[in-house]
């Protein structure tokens, strides 16, 4: 986890880019939306769980942030005012019917489509088996929203907790419990699954 | 906490970062910049918008302030009335009949009379009153055998009697 307590530094180049960008300047708000479209896209991916969505999602909410970049009193404050927005288009989304009926027609029977051992070459990968890697896709899946939402917040090691609290609308003490809470649950499914010695 | 739990911790990060794993999409971030609508011709619309409230907030307003002048005409007075375009029918009609005086009538007024306020209630003595009349005896052969009985006229010159108090109730 990469979810921090230090207070986030100042970066004038941030600052810079953000009143270009109020003036008008689209080359500055492309350049601001390039180097936060990442985290913005796995924050809008935690949401609704399909790619399609979250791009869609990324993509509204810069629309609505060019138009309400007036708004934003603090330029420093910009990336996150953008992933507040982001989060709410991508809870528009998979509030909306249309949407849920894209995953329920493309969702796995046997689980997400993880293939650790093609495309992940990392140490930690090679020792997890395919069984478990769905296994704890599956129980991730299953939590309650309230404690997956901060769960993969904070399991993307984009966002510190004080940033999660801030899109998610909640102190940061409720977001470290829920983090918590949700690996605890986590692992006691997978005890009960039989999963608890991973090698 | 054992090393099998930490390689469990390890393997539940690597899972949920997968879940949330996106590829880099460069085209992505151009996308984007092209859809931005133009900022001016948003203003330029809003303004737009605002122009089309603040017609639609006076028109209102004029046909409130109409519909308000035209119910203020019932209360015309009748010159107002005949001299309307569309009053001519009724104005020849009033102008046709002839002037007739008004016959008026005096209010009567419910009048009632006071009695008299030096109206008393005084005792008085009747039989003292009688014996104190001068009367003559009558005689049984002053009577008439047939024929009518005339009698003279009998003058009371001191008779305290009263309308007014022998028709009191006691």
């Amino acid at each position: 986890m990469a979810a921090a307590s230090e207070p986030e530094p100042i970066q004038p180049e941030l600052v810079r880019l953000v009143v270009l960008a109020r003036t008008g300047d689209r080359a500055a708000f492309g350049r601001l939306i390039e180097e936060h479209l990442g985290p913005a896209r796995r924050l809008a991916l935690a949401a609704v769980g399909q790619a399609m969505d979250a791009d869609e999602a990324v993509q509204e909410a810069a629309v609505a942030a060019w138009l309400r970049l007036d708004a934003l009193h603090e330029p420093a404050a910009f990336r996150g005012w953008f992933m507040r927005i982001v989060w709410r288009k991508a809870l528009d989304r998979r509030r909306s019917v249309r949407s849920w009926f894209a995953r329920f027609q493309s969702a796995p029977v046997d689980g997400p489509p993880l293939d650790f051992a093609a495309s992940d070459p990392s140490p930690d990968a090679q020792l997890m088996s395919r069984e478990l890697a769905l296994a704890i896709a599956q129980v991730v899946q299953a939590l309650p929203r309230k404690l997956r939402d901060p769960f993969l917040m904070a399991a993307s090691g984009d966002h510190r907790y004080e940033e999660i609290a801030l899109v998610l609308r909640i102190p940061v003490g409720t977001v470290k419990w829920r983090v918590s809470e949700a690996r605890r649950l986590i692992r006691m499914k997978l005890d009960r699954l039989g999963h608890g010695d991973p090698r | 906490m054992t090393t099998d739990r930490d390689h469990l911790d390890e393997a539940i990060d690597i899972v949920a970062r997968r879940l949330i794993r996106v590829d880099d999409d460069s085209r992505l971030a151009a996308q984007i910049v092209a859809s931005l609508p133009e900022r001016r011709y948003w203003l330029a619309g809003l303004t737009w918008r605002l122009a089309a409230i603040a017609a639609l907030v006076g028109a209102s307003a004029l046909v409130l302030q109409r519909s308000n002048e035209g119910s203020t005409e019932v209360l015309r007075t009748g010159e107002q009335v005949l001299s309307a375009a569309n009053a001519v029918p009724f104005a020849g009609l009033v102008l046709g009949v002839a002037p007739h005086p008004a016959q008026r009538t005096q209010i009567v007024r419910s009048t009632f009379v006071e009695p008299p306020s030096d109206l008393r209630r005084t005792p008085f003595d009747h039989e003292r009153a009688l014996s104190s009349l001068d009367l003559a005896p009558l005689a049984e052969d002053a009577l008439p055998d047939d024929g009518f009985l005339s009698v003279e006229p009998l003058s009371i010159d001191d008779l305290p009697l009263a309308s007014e108090l022998l028709s009191l109730p006691e």
